[in-house]
């Protein structure tokens, strides 16, 4: 037996693909449908497509061929036996099985890299024993490759199931002994018939915890051996089975053979069973077959010393109806459980078996964590998240009574690299967890704290000069914060994108200017119900980024300021002026005109008429959503009129828009589909539709009394 | 279009023009390391991992689906939306669980980000809405607790449940 590849290079090796060694020239790993009998005389010119090895270093297959005293084959040009295709695609299958072999090393993932390894040296011990079964040199070859692509068959499903166990090498020496025959040197399996292939034997795999796949060994047996796929070391998701397949799905080309099982006994490894099919496979047409009993003892043998890995208790069994879903790699299944939400995962998933619990403990289920409104959130739970995941990037404990400064102090001490706070609501907390938050988060890019009313410029002091990178701050309703503390963030902060405050009276035109004159990355401004008039206002138009701005209720406003901004800031997407009632129509005209990308603009509570609607109709391309309620002396004529002229209106606000009749909204409704018109009756026409679409239905008998 | 055929290891050959099968990105790295776009239209693509039923489903998503944007990478900022699958792709993926394993299986070796995606939101959707008595026997799983051990989980796990 022997060297089985040609000593004489073939094709000239390809740049890009450099021959692993001079002894190795992989088969092109296309597949040619045959043209003619490949009569070729040997070395000559490179086929334009031959690729050569795909391995740049040694590959191990070629380390194991390469034993020594091995005479060398009359090589693949022969005209084999087997029709072509089935031993070109056996062929290919290496050759694109190292290709992918490489691919799947490259893969970081736990259940690749090792299994990869795995796969390499049992496809290799496949090939090996292969070879030692064949009866003649030339095709020797032949079952060299086809064993190999048997092997990378059966083995390739477990290249998916996680931690491999041990991987053993399969030294030299054993592969010379293999490569010198066999001790029991079984019959060499007839050819296969190109027929259909027959039922093949069930050989199943029952892995610790796991379902019970079937493994049928044919064209793609799923388990190899009886170890189902000996990638699964020991790993809880390792099975090797994956789903049977239907025993006529005509892939089996083997020879007739009696249901055998893979693995007589404790003593057969599971790489073993996987050769041991390889090597029965190795003459058939490119599949794994079942194989001779003999060849199944022999690698129990002590000569055979493939790499033992788990012990696999094989038993014969049925097959189960469906496959297991734990027989999935653990990647994708935490990829299935990152759809679930914390309840699912924590009150659903975590009880149903011990790896599921496990797999919900992932660190990646643990760094966003939306904890809001849960009572039972105390210090100390907060304490034992932190400590347990340590790299928590996103915390929402809104509306949390339950736990205090402490809580959030340990949280921020542990987490480091918190990215994004935010604590709605939660007004039993004080300056001291913003400060430890500050101090101890220096990565901090988004902090919304809203209402919480404790929070003094202290706080926002040590904010302003700890955490550079802040994006995004929420301050609404933090009453005590004024000037002093904003000035500090605006200077320190100078990414800020996002601020948001509301009815912060301590907070004046000083913020706003300074934020206008350090942060020029500021997209969303909000200083509703602050104590803001036109003079700090007009520095906003410094902010070339500016996209939303809202400047409800503030204190003074005038229309030539916001006429101003508008046309200035040309990125204004969304512009909320409501309770300025001295917004006028000439102002909402420019505005229409200037708008280049207004998308909305709300009035709300404006002194402006019907011709600010028609206005807005004629001159704006873009605008889409429109709020005039409470505007008195709006009628249906600007109702109607920008409904009709407005390509790109899609919602129309007239809550108490009292001279507009209920009657021609309606019609407007029918007229226009794509616009929804808010008023009283039209909007609890939507509440009901959607109660009833719920479920709900009006309980007719009770009786009011 | 010059087609691609991929031997599935079953060795049944469905056709597909190139570019369908250059999303899976197992066969586009196959593709095109070895220049196969360039060549006429009788080479295969072995791909002994997937058979030919999974093949039939995959290659007919992959045409569905070829002009999309690509995917986009995983953002941690964006919530989880299970509720986004195409309605051709909940057609598709109307199957038994052993099938949608082996879409999911062969989705991961073809590396196609997409599919993946949607076989893994299509499981989680029937993970969804379950006890965790029912699940262990919609999955075949054998609940391997003992009685402490769950206890201590459901203990452990009680703040997540009161709000």
């Amino acid at each position: 037996m022997g060297h089985l590849l040609s000593k004489e290079p073939r094709n000239r090796p390809s740049q890009k693909r450099p021959r692993c060694c001079s002894w190795c020239r992989r088969r092109r790993p296309l597949l040619r449908l045959p043209r003619r009998p490949p009569a070729k005389a040997p070395p000559q010119a490179a086929a334009p497509r031959s690729r050569d090895c795909f391995f740049r270093g040694p590959c191990m297959l070629c380390f194991i061929v390469h034993s020594p005293g091995a005479p060398a084959p009359a090589g693949p040009e022969e005209e084999p036996p087997l029709s072509p295709p089935p031993r070109d695609g056996a062929y290919a299958a290496t050759a694109s099985s190292q290709h992918l072999a490489q691919r799947y090393a490259a893969l970081a993932a736990e259940d690749c890299a090792a299994a990869a390894r795995h796969f390499l040296l049992s496809s290799a011990a496949a090939a090996a024993a292969a070879a030692a079964s064949a009866s003649s040199p030339a095709s020797c070859c032949k079952e060299l490759g086809l064993a190999a692509a048997a092997a990378w068959e059966q083995q390739g499903r477990s290249l998916f199931l996680a931690s491999v166990g041990p991987v053993r090498f399969l030294g030299p020496p054993v592969a010379v002994q293999l490569f010198r025959g066999p001790s029991p040197p079984p019959p060499p399996p007839p050819p296969p018939p190109p027929a259909e292939a027959p039922t093949p034997p069930e050989m199943v795999c029952k892995r610790k915890g796991a379902g019970v796949p079937a493994c049928t060994p044919c064209k793609q047996p799923r388990c190899g051996g009886g170890g189902c796929g000996g990638g699964g070391g020991g790993g809880p998701a390792g099975g090797g089975a994956s789903p049977p397949r239907p025993p006529d799905a005509g892939c089996c080309q083997g020879p007739e053979q009696p249901p055998q099982t893979l693995c007589p006994g404790p003593s057969s490894p599971t790489s073993e069973g996987v050769t041991t099919e390889a090597v029965g496979g190795a003459v058939r047409a490119g599949g794994g077959a079942p194989l001779p009993a003999q060849k199944q003892h022999e690698c129990g043998d002590a000569d055979c010393q493939e790499p033992r890995e788990v012990p696999c208790d094989c038993y014969k069994e049925p097959p189960p109806e469906t496959p297991d879903i734990n027989q999935l790699p653990p990647s994708i299944l935490l990829k299935i459980f990152s759809n679930l939400s914390l309840d699912e995962r924590c009150l659903s998933a975590s009880l149903v078996c011990k790896y599921w619990r496990d797999l919900c403990l992932d660190f990646q289920f643990w760094k966003q964590l939306d904890l809001s409104s849960r009572q039972q959130v105390t210090d100390e739970l907060l304490e034992k998240i932190a400590s347990r995941s340590q790299n928590i990037i996103e915390i929402n404990i809104s509306d949390c009574r339950s736990m205090s400064d402490t809580g959030v102090c340990v949280l921020a001490f542990k987490c480091p690299g918190l990215l994004r706070y935010t604590a709605y609501r939660c007004k039993q907390l004080s300056d001291t967890s913003i400060i430890a938050v500050a101090s101890h988060c220096p990565l901090l890019q988004k902090v919304h704290v809203g209402n919480q009313d404790k929070l003094t410029d202290e706080g926002l002091k040590q904010l302003g000069s700890k955490c550079r990178e802040l994006k995004d701050v929420h301050f609404g309703q933090c009453y005590k914060i004024s000037d002093e503390g904003m000035i500090v963030i605006a200077k320190g902060c100078l990414k800020l994108q996002r601020i948001y405050m509301q009815e912060n009276k301590l907070v004046t035109d000083q913020s706003v200017k300074a934020f206008a004159e350090h942060c020029p990355e500021l997209q969303y401004v909000g200083f509703m119900g602050c104590s803001v008039t036109s003079k700090g206002v007009i520095h906003l138009t410094k902010l070339r980024n500016l996209s939303s701005l809202d400047l409800r209720h503030i204190t003074e406003l005038d229309n030539e300021t916001v006429m101003e901004i508008v046309k200035r800031c040309k990125n204004l997407s969304s512009l909320n002026l409501c309770l300025n009632w001295i917004i006028n129509d000439r102002c909402v005209e420019v505005i229409a005109k200037e708008g280049q990308n207004l998308k909305e603009l709300y009035l709300v509570s404006c002194k402006i008429t019907d011709y600010a609607l028609i206005a807005i109709g004629r001159y704006s391309m873009t605008i889409e959503t429109v709020d005039v309620g409470w505007c008195k002396e709006i009628t249906d004529q600007g109702a109607t009129l920008i409904a009709q002229s407005s390509k790109s209106l899609r919602y129309l606000g007239l809550m108490r828009c009292d001279k507009v009749n209920e009657v021609t909204v309606e019609q407007l409704v029918q007229q226009y589909p794509h616009i929804t018109f808010s008023t009283v009756l039209q909007d609890c026409k939507r509440t009901l539709e959607r109660a009833y679409q719920m479920g709900w239905t009006p309980n007719m008998s009770a009786a009011s009394s | 279009m010059p087609s691609v055929k991929a031997q599935s290891s079953d060795g049944e050959i469905p056709e597909a023009d190139v570019e369908v099968a250059k999303q899976p990105v197992t066969i586009k790295t196959m593709v095109e390391d070895l220049r196969m776009d360039d060549a006429g239209g009788n080479d295969l693509v072995p791909l002994p991992n997937v058979n030919a039923a999974i093949l039939k489903q995959v290659i007919p998503r992959c045409t569905h689906h070829k002009d999309d944007p690509p995917p986009p990478e995983d953002d941690e900022n964006k919530e989880k939306r299970t509720d986004c699958v195409s309605v051709w792709d909940q057609e598709l993926l109307k199957v038994g669980q052993g099938t949608l394993f082996e879409l999911i299986l062969a989705a991961n070796y073809l590396d196609m980000k997409g599919l993946l995606d949607v076989t893994c939101k299509t499981v989680a959707n029937r993970i969804k809405g379950k006890t965790p008595e029912e699940l262990p026997k919609t999955f075949n799983i054998k609940n391997d607790f003992t009685e402490e051990e769950e206890a201590r989980v459901r203990k452990e796990n009680q703040w997540c449940g009161e709000k």
